[in-house]
């Protein structure tokens, strides 16, 4: 997956285990499928590494842009 | 109006020196009308002549409290094909490969049972219900959209779902030929306000619909401040985490999906995990999940619909120093069974 990495402002990509940057400076986190939009009927996240207690997340949404996800519904028949 | 007929009153008394004017159209005294408008979206006017003698309409007169479709052939005349039950009304059309769709408000066509929306095929001459005998929509269409390219036709109105049931959030409904089955657009529908949609229409490259009508559409961001800047979508906030994608991307609305995520905190306040899909305030309770103390933990989101999805965005938690470093991340791509 591609995504920017708020430290440096680069984009970097990231296969496996992905880094998510640390403290409330950063609303959010973006990761975008490298190939393109995926067609998906779901998706696990596992989080791994953690500090303090434990790990946790104040936003989890998947992204679609609106033009592309109303067309595809051909896909579910 | 399109093309404006400058002497309607010329153009009308030559049309009648051209016909033999049938009895049963109105006698209209012209003299005494004075000057007479005609508004509308038309390219001419003709006089309606009587249905052809092999018509199944010939001798029956257009009863005005229903709504007549007709067929315009290469010359300009018009054919009668058929009408609504008393006191229905057609609002849309729209064509797609040699079939005709038209919806609005009835409850049979031309004596075949359909519930707002019905087909034509001018091959066979048949009326048909989409989905299933007599089925439909259960309220008012005011739009239809036909997608040449999806073979697709989109529905939109003030109806909750098709009368063939299923998951619908409400006033978009998508039918497909091919099938004759119905189905829910992957955003699920519209609702809020009055729960309508008017009209539906293509961006010129036909790959974005634009719906328009009373409902709410809102897709917040994190529910603090957000800035914009200038060209954004300005329910994206700025992140430093953004990409250069970002603004275009919307979040899919997943919180009819089965959501599960654990080992969950034990604390009400950080334990469930649908307050973190669009959550209404700062990183805090009720607007953050944590998982257990001292151990990872995994959440999974199935929908039981596909959806084109770009990626993911994630915010990070800071709630008494706790964070997640690292995530691994899997989709799945197949139809989950026992929904």
């Amino acid at each position: 997956m591609r995504y920017i990495d708020p430290a440096t402002g680069e984009e970097q990509t990231c296969k496996e285990a992905c880094p998510l940057a640390s403290g409330s400076g950063v609303p959010y986190q973006d990761y975008l499928y490298a190939d393109g939009p995926r067609d998906v009927t779901g998706v696990q996240v596992t989080l791994r590494g953690y500090t303090g207690d434990g790990p946790g997340l104040h936003l989890l949404q998947l992204l679609s842009d609106g033009a592309e996800f109303m067309l595809r519904t051909s896909e579910r028949h | 109006m399109r093309h404006p007929a400058r002497r309607p009153a010329a153009l009308l008394a030559a049309l009648a020196a051209a016909y033999v004017v049938d009895a049963a159209l109105p006698s209209v005294d012209f003299e005494r009308m004075g000057k007479v408008g005609l508004a509308g979206s038309f390219a001419g006017l003709d006089l309606l002549v009587q249905d052809a003698a092999e018509s199944p309409f010939a001798g029956v007169p257009l009863d005005p409290s229903t709504s007549t479709l007709f067929s315009r052939s290469l010359e300009g005349g018009l054919t009668r094909l058929g009408s609504t039950n008393q006191g229905g009304a057609i609002r849309a059309g729209c064509a797609l490969d040699n079939t005709f769709f038209f919806a609005g408000t009835f409850d049979s066509f031309q004596g075949t049972q359909a519930k707002n929306i019905a087909s034509y095929s001018p091959s066979t001459g048949l009326f048909n219900a989409l989905g299933g005998s007599g089925a439909g929509v259960d309220g008012p269409v005011n739009a239809l959209y036909c997608d040449e390219k999806n073979k697709l036709v989109w529905v939109g109105g003030s109806f909750d779902a098709p009368t063939t049931g299923g998951d619908y959030v409400g006033a978009v409904a998508v039918f497909s030929p091919s099938s004759n089955s119905w189905s829910a657009p992957a955003f699920g529908g519209l609702q809020g306000g009055s729960g309508a949609v008017w009209s539906i229409s293509a961006n010129s490259a036909a790959s974005s619909l634009y719906f328009t009508g009373s409902f709410l559409a809102a897709f917040e961001g994190n529910g603090t401040q957000i800035n914009v800047n200038g060209t954004g979508n300005p329910s994206v906030p700025i992140s430093s985490g953004a990409t250069t994608f970002s603004r275009s991307l919307v979040p899919i609305d997943i919180s009819g999906a089965n959501i599960t995520a654990g080992p969950s905190s034990p604390r009400e306040a950080f334990s469930d995990i649908f307050n973190i899909l669009c959550p209404k305030g700062d990183d805090g309770p009720n607007n953050t999940w944590l998982a257990r103390d001292g151990a990872g933990a995994q959440i999974t989101v199935r929908s039981f619909k596909f959806m084109s999805t770009h990626g993911l965005r994630l915010g990070q938690t800071s709630v008494e120093g706790r964070g997640t470093n690292t995530f691994w991340y899997v989709i799945f791509h197949f139809p989950w069974h026992g929904n």
